[in-house]
């Protein structure tokens, strides 16, 4: 599939991505309430907050966060997000999660761009364990949901808007995550999905299973003339012939455009020659010629 | 040992680990579903959740 074909498909996809789960349009009619049907214990693993008057579904690191306030594990949860994440690793994140269409639309604006600094890919593992798993637990409050900034795009400020009795609980909490809303929202603008790749806790544990996952990114070494047009269209910023299934990959697909046909979804089953690392093709041609 | 045989133990390893992965984490979800009241857990979750808006 060409790049323009590819790009447009995901396109689509990330718009549905964006409106399925909040499509429940009478939240925002007569008096502004929340749904809580049977869809809403379902939690897809995209950041799309619960709190929103639109929801259909429920976020995963909200529900998560919930489980460790009242001291339970959340099995249910975890096994889910596990179960998506060895099929098909971070492919919703690329694909349906609005807070990374968003970032991806934000990403547009013409601006000088800059590069992450590599340490901070790993911040997103300190934001999971402290703020979904540990400061719950400990602090019985919602460490991760009173910073994030999806959360004040579509709950805080929506429903501050709807409800005016709301409008006088107004205090330091709201202000602090305007401004944290306000900084994500510029960074993004000039760094490629910066809180996808440092800060978004549901990235950081599909991420851990890109590894070992169903669906899979594959490097043709053969083909590959490493000419960077897979780094320049990536959406996280990946050298993809030096790591296909690196734990920042949200598998767009968008490399599979390839003008070599270099990149090329496979699966976990697949035992093809292509050689995913190419280390392995140095020591392999090396060892052919011997 | 070869690298083909290297090879095929590397893809072996993986499709090993993916198994235990999906089967474990399948386990887990109907753990999960038999033994809490994950729907209470949840929706009283999201109707509690003043943090998300602001105001907690």
């Amino acid at each position: 599939m060409s790049f323009r074909a590819t790009f447009r498909l995901r396109t689509i996809v990330q718009i549905l991505g964006f409106i399925i789960p909040n499509s429940y349009i009478s939240g925002w009619l007569t008096k502004p309430h929340l749904y809580t049907g049977s869809a809403k214990a379902f939690a897809p693993p995209i950041l799309n907050c619960y709190a929103c008057p639109s929801a259909f579904t429920s976020c995963p690191i909200g529900s998560i966060q919930h489980f460790m306030v009242i001291k339970a594990i959340p099995y249910y949860l975890l096994g889910v997000m596990i179960f998506i994440a060895a099929s098909i690793g971070r492919f919703t994140c690329g694909w349906i999660c609005p807070f990374g269409f968003l970032q991806d639309l934000l990403y547009k604006v013409r601006t000088p761009k800059l590069h992450l600094p590599k340490f901070l890919h790993y911040g997103r593992y300190l934001f999971l364990v402290m703020t979904v798993f540990l400061l719950p637990y400990l602090l019985s409050n919602t460490a991760f949901c009173q910073i994030c900034p999806q959360g004040t795009l579509s709950a805080g400020i929506t429903q501050v808007l709807l409800n005016p009795e709301l409008r006088e609980l107004i205090g330091a909490l709201f202000w602090r995550k305007i401004i944290i809303l306000v900084i994500v929202i510029t960074s993004v603008i000039f760094i490629k999905r910066v809180f996808c790749r440092s800060v978004c806790p549901i990235g950081a544990l599909l991420g851990l299973f890109n590894r070992v996952s169903l669906l899979r990114l594959a490097v043709d070494y053969e083909k590959c003339t490493k000419c960077g047009f897979c780094k320049k269209i990536c959406p996280v910023d990946i050298n993809v012939y030096e790591n296909p299934n690196s734990a920042d990959c949200v598998r767009c697909g968008l490399c599979t455009s390839c003008p070599m046909g270099a990149v090329k979804f496979t699966t976990i089953f697949a035992n093809e020659p292509i050689v995913e690392n190419a280390d392995v093709t140095i020591h392999y041609n090396q060892t052919t010629k011997e | 040992m070869t690298l083909e045989k290297k090879k095929k133990l590397s893809w072996a390893k993986k499709n090993i680990l993916w198994s235990i992965i999906t089967v474990g984490s399948v386990a887990i979800t109907l753990f999960g579903i038999y033994s809490q009241d994950v729907r209470e857990v949840i929706l009283n979750g999201v109707i509690l959740c003043l943090s998300c808006i602001g105001i907690g």
